[in-house]
C-alpha cells in the first residue's frame, strides 16, 4: 500500500473516522491495530518481526527505569540490540552468502537451498527512533513508557513507519494523549500538505527520475556533457521532491488523527551553506545525528582534548556525523563517500572561523548569500553522484560532465521544417525539452512555497489557482495510473 | 440574547466548509467538466486531425496503430474478409490492395484484405492476437505468415511478455479489470493515454516515430518500405558478438512445444468458422545461415503436417529467387517493389488453390 495510492487514502480516512468516534482509551489500541494492518499489507511476517523489535525495546526501557544502577549497562545493551537488529536484517548480504556456504559444507542445508531474511519496511527509521528513546531515558529526558500499546504506537504509527519523519518519544508520546482538535484550519492544512506532496511526487519526482535515461549514471560516456549536467540536476530535484513529497503526504494524513508529525524539509536547495543545508534537508535525521552523534562527540573532544579543541572540533564532529549518516543510508562505498563529502564541505566552510568571528548568514551581503546558495546547490548535487552510483562511476560521470559537444541546431532546424527525417532527439545533442520544462516548474513550485511562507501555502492560494492546480494534479494522476513507468519512493528502501 | 445569537452564528460558520475546501471541490468539478468536454471531442473527426494516435496502453505502439487502423477499415468497408497476420516481414512485405486486386482478376472474388503484420511478434503472441481479431471482426480467413524462428524456445520472449502485460489486451482475452474495461470503452481514455509515458526519457522519440508511422501506414494496414538493402547475400559473421549470440540461440534447433500449441490455437479458429491459411516468407537464403539444412527441412515438414492435420491449408513458400535484390530491404524484409511482386505471386498461389482444389479464401460472411 503506497502512500500515493487511492487505497491508502481510503484506508486512512476510514481509520481516522473510526478513531474520532472512539473514546480516548481505545484510540491508541485502534492506531496500533490500523498500523499493524498497514504493515501486513506489505507482508504479515513484517508484523511479527516489528512486534519482536518493539517488545525488546519496551522491555529494555522498563529495565532502565526500574534498575537505575544498571541503567548505563541496559542502555548499551539496547543500543547494541538495535544496531545488531539492523545489521542482521538489513545488511544480510554481508554475511548471509558465507553463512549459507557454511551450512552447506557441514550438511545442515541442501546445496541448492538459500536462506532468505525478511527485511521489514522502514527498519533504519525504526532503529534510530528506538535508540533515541533509550538515550533519552539514560539522559533523564524521559520516563520509560509503561503502556505497551502506547509505546508500540510510537514505533509502529503507520504514517511515519516507512520513511519517517523520525520522531522523538518525548515529543511524540504526549501527542497520543492530546490529539489536536479537528477543525477547519487543521483540515485545510492537512489537505494542503497532502496535495502539495502528491504534486511533488507526480509532477516532479517521478517524471524527473524517468526522464533520466536508465544508463546515464552507469554509462555516462554515451551522453554529451551538457546533457549529463541536466541529468544530475534532474536527479537532485527528483530526490528532493520524492522525499519531500512523501513527507508532506504523511504529515497531512497524520493530521486526520490530530497528530502533528515533524517537518523534514524546508526548501533545502535555497541553503546558503552546508550547515544550513542540513537544517533544511531531512531535518529529523539531521537533528537526531546532531543530538546523538555531533554534540556528544563535540563535548567529548572539549573534555578530553581541550588543547586541540578548536581544530579537532572543526574536523571530527562533522566528518564522523556525516559518515554515520552515510552508513545509515546504506553500507556501501558510495554512501560513505557521500557522507565524507558532506563532512568535508562543512569542514571547509568552517575554516574561516579558525581565524576569528564569522559574519552570520543573514548579515552577509545579498550577492554573497546568492553565491553561497549557488555553490551549496552545486556541491550538494555533485555529492548525490556517489549516493546514486558507485564511486568509480560517479567519478567518470563527473569527468564526462565537462566533455561538452556542440549541439546540432542545423539538424534540428531541418527536422522541424520537415526537410530531414526525425530519428531520435539524442542526435541533436540537446537536453530533453520535457526534462527542462519539469525542472523549471519544480523551481517555480519551490519559489511559490517560499513566497507562501509555509508548507501549507496552497491553502492560501486564490480560488482560480487552486482550481487549475487540482485539474493538473488529477490529470497527472490519471496519466500516472496508466503509465508504464514505475518510480517507488527512494527512501522507502532505507 | 445577543450573546446566544452570536454563538449560533459562529456555530453555523464553523459548519460551513472552508474556502480552501470549496476551491478543491470546484477544482474536481472543473476536471469532470473538462473530461466530459474532452470525451465529447474525442468522438468528433476533428480530433483525428489534431491527434491521430490512439492507444490501448500497450507497450507495442505498432500493434496499436494496426488495431485502430483495422477498426477504421472495418467502419469504412463494413467488415474484413482476410487478415494477413505475421511479423514485420508481413507488415512491409504484402500489400493487401495488390493481393486482392490480383486475386479478383483471377477468381472474380472481391475481398476486403487487411495487413496485420506487427514487428517482433512471434507465433505465441500472434495466437492471442488472432483470437482477439476473430472475436471482434469474424474474418472469413486468417492468412498466417510464419517462420522457423517463431518456434525457437524463448525467441522474442521479452517482446511477448511486455506485449501481453496490458490490461486492455488481457480484457480481450477474458481477464476483466476496471482498467481494461475503461480503456476498452472510452475513446477519450484511448486518446489521453497516448501521453501516459510523457515523462519517459524515450517519449519524444516514440511519440514522433508513431506519428510518422501512422502517416506511413495505409488504411489497409500496409506500411511501404522504400530502402534498398545491401550485402543481402553475405552470411552473418559468426565472430561478431551479436551474431554469435544468435548462432548460439539457434544451434540444436528444435520446435518448442508451447509455440506449436500457439500455432494450433490459431488453426482451431476454424471451429469459429474462420479458414486458416499458413505460409512462409520468401526470405533470402542468408537469413537461414544460423540453421542447419536438417533443421530447415525438419521445420518445413513439421509445419506442413501440423497445419494439414489441423485441417488448415499450408501453402508452400514462394520461391525466393522470384524476388530480385532491388525488391529487398534486407535479407528478410521486402521493400515496396518486392512487396508488389510478392503480393501478386501470393495472390496467384491462392487463386490456384481456389481453382484447383476449390479451397478459396472465405469472406467474413462465410462465402468462398
Amino acid at each position: 500500500m503506497t502512500v500515493t495510492s487511492l487505497l491508502f487514502f481510503l484506508f486512512t480516512a476510514a481509520a481516522a473516522l473510526i478513531y474520532h468516534k472512539l473514546p480516548q482509551k481505545w484510540r491508541n489500541p485502534w492506531l496500533l491495530l490500523v498500523s499493524a494492518g498497514f504493515v501486513a499489507s506489505y507482508s504479515w511476517q513484517f508484523v511479527l518481526v516489528l512486534a519482536f523489535f518493539t517488545l525488546i525495546n519496551y522491555w529494555i526501557g522498563l529495565k532502565m527505569q526500574h534498575v537505575p544502577a544498571r541503567m548505563q549497562a541496559w542502555s548499551y545493551a539496547g543500543i547494541v540490540f538495535n544496531l545488531l537488529f539492523l545489521f542482521v536484517l538489513k545488511y544480510n548480504n554481508f554475511y548471509l552468502p558465507a553463512f549459507s556456504r557454511l551450512l552447506n559444507q557441514i550438511g545442515l542445508m541442501a546445496s541448492d537451498d538459500t536462506i532468505r531474511i525478511v527485511v521489514p519496511i522502514g527498519l533504519s527509521f525504526l532503529m534510530v527512533q528506538a535508540i533515541s528513546y533509550i538515550l533519552d531515558l539514560r539522559n533523564n529526558r524521559l520516563q520509560a513508557e509503561t503502556d505497551l500499546v502506547k509505546f508500540s504506537v510510537y514505533l509502529f504509527y503507520f504514517p511515519k513507519l516507512v520513511s519517517g519523519p523520525i520522531e522523538r518519544a518525548r515529543a511524540f508520546l504526549p501527542k497520543l494523549d492530546r490529539p489536536l482538535p479537528i477543525d477547519k484550519s487543521l483540515l485545510d492544512r492537512s489537505l494542503a500538505l497532502i496535495l502539495a506532496g502528491l504534486f511533488r511526487k507526480l509532477a516532479f519526482a517521478d517524471p524527473l527520475f524517468n526522464l533520466i535515461p536508465s544508463d546515464a549514471f552507469t554509462s555516462p560516456a554515451n551522453y554529451p556533457g551538457q546533457n549529463l549536467v541536466f541529468y544530475l540536476l534532474a536527479y537532485s530535484f527528483a530526490l528532493y521532491n520524492d522525499f519531500a513529497g512523501y513527507t508532506s503526504i504523511v504529515r497531512g494524513v497524520s493530521l486526520w488523527f490530530g497528530i502533528e508529525l515533524s517537518p523534514n524539509f524546508n526548501l533545502p536547495y535555497l541553503s546558503r551553506n552546508f550547515t544550513e543545508f542540513w537544517s533544511r534537508w531531512h531535518i529529523t535525521l539531521s537533528n537526531w545525528l546532531r543530538d546523538y552523534i555531533y554534540f556528544p562527540l563535540s563535548r567529548a573532544i572539549a573534555r578530553k582534548a581541550p588543547k586541540y579543541n578548536r581544530a579537532l572540533n572543526l574536523i571530527l564532529p562533522p566528518l564522523v556525523t556525516m559518515m554515520v549518516s552515510g552508513m545509515w543510508h546504506g553500507l556501501t562505498w558510495g554512501m560513505l563517500v557521500w557522507g565524507f563529502l558532506h563532512g568535508l564541505y562543512q569542514i571547509i566552510e568552517r575554516l574561516p572561523s579558525l581565524k576569528g568571528s564569522v559574519t552570520p548568514l543573514n548579515e552577509r551581503s545579498k550577492w554573497r548569500q546568492a553565491l553561497g546558495t549557488g555553490l551549496t546547490f552545486i556541491f550538494a548535487s555533485v555529492a548525490w553522484l556517489p549516493f546514486k552510483t558507485t564511486p568509480p562511476q560517479a567519478w567518470l560521470f563527473l569527468q564526462k560532465m565537462f566533455a561538452w559537444h556542440k549541439p546540432d541546431f542545423w539538424g534540428l532546424k531541418m527536422t522541424l521544417l520537415g526537410k530531414a527525417d526525425f530519428t531520435s532527439w539524442n542526435v541533436f545533442l540537446l537536453p530533453n525539452p520535457i526534462l527542462l520544462g519539469v525542472l523549471v516548474l519544480a523551481v517555480v513550485f519551490d519559489w511559490l512555497q517560499l513566497k507562501g511562507k509555509g508548507d501549507d501555502f496552497l491553502s492560501h492560494w486564490p480560488r482560480a489557482a487552486v482550481i487549475v492546480f487540482i485539474v493538473v494534479l488529477l490529470l497527472l494522476a490519471v496519466l500516472a495510473g496508466f503509465s508504464d513507468q514505475v518510480a517507488p519512493f527512494v527512501y522507502q528502501s532505507f | 440574547m445577543q450573546e446566544k445569537a452570536n454563538s449560533e452564528i459562529e456555530l453555523s460558520k464553523n459548519k460551513q466548509p472552508s474556502r480552501f475546501f470549496v476551491s478543491l471541490i470546484w477544482g474536481v468539478l472543473a476536471f469532470i467538466v473538462l473530461a466530459a468536454i474532452f470525451a465529447g471531442f474525442s468522438h468528433t473527426t476533428i480530433i483525428d486531425k489534431v491527434l491521430p494516435l490512439r492507444s490501448v496502453g500497450d507497450y507495442h505502439a505498432q500493434f496499436e496503430i494496426k488495431w485502430f487502423k483495422l477498426e477504421e477499415y472495418v467502419k469504412q468497408n463494413g467488415g474484413v474478409d482476410v487478415i494477413l497476420l505475421g511479423n514485420s516481414m508481413v507488415n512491409t512485405g504484402i500489400d493487401p490492395d495488390t493481393l486482392s486486386t490480383r486475386y479478383e482478376e483471377l477468381t472474380g472474388q472481391k475481398l476486403r484484405v487487411f495487413n496485420f503484420g506487427v514487428e517482433g511478434l512471434t507465433v505465441a503472441p500472434l495466437s492471442k492476437v488472432a483470437n482477439i481479431l476473430e472475436a471482434h471482426y469474424h474474418p472469413g480467413t486468417i492468412l498466417l505468415v510464419t517462420d522457423i524462428r517463431d518456434y525457437a524456445k524463448d525467441n522474442g520472449i521479452e517482446t511477448e511478455t511486455q506485449f501481453l502485460d496490458n490490461a486492455w489486451l488481457q480484457q480481450q482475452l477474458g481477464t476483466k479489470t476496471f482498467k481494461g474495461n475503461l480503456i476498452d470503452s472510452s475513446s477519450a481514455i484511448q486518446r489521453l493515454i497516448v501521453f501516459r509515458n510523457w515523462s519517459s526519457s524515450q517519449f519524444i522519440d516514440s511519440f514522433v516515430t508513431s506519428m510518422v508511422r501512422i502517416g506511413k501506414t495505409d488504411t489497409d494496414g500496409y506500411e511501404a518500405e522504400t530502402n534498398h538493402g545491401r550485402d543481402i547475400d553475405a552470411n552473418p559473421d559468426p565472430n561478431n558478438p551479436q551474431e554469435k549470440a544468435i548462432y548460439e540461440m539457434f544451434a540444436n534447433y528444435t520446435m518448442d512445444p508451447s509455440r506449436i500449441r500457439s500455432l494450433q490455437s490459431i488453426l482451431e479458429l476454424k471451429d469459429q468458422g474462420t479458414s486458416v491459411f499458413v505460409t512462409g516468407f520468401p526470405v533470402y537464403p542468408t537469413y537461414y545461415a544460423y540453421f542447419s539444412k536438417e533443421a530447415q527441412a525438419d521445420f518445413s515438414n513439421s509445419i506442413t503436417s501440423i497445419v494439414t492435420n489441423s485441417e488448415g491449408t499450408y501453402l508452400p513458400v514462394i520461391d525466393q529467387s522470384l524476388i530480385p535484390f532491388e525488391g529487398r530491404s534486407d535479407n528478410h524484409h521486402l521493400n515496396d517493389k518486392g512487396a508488389q511482386m510478392f503480393s501478386k505471386l501470393l495472390a496467384e498461389q491462392l487463386a490456384a488453390q481456389c481453382k484447383d482444389q476449390g479451397n478459396c479464401l472465405k469472406t467474413s460472411g462465410g462465402q468462398q
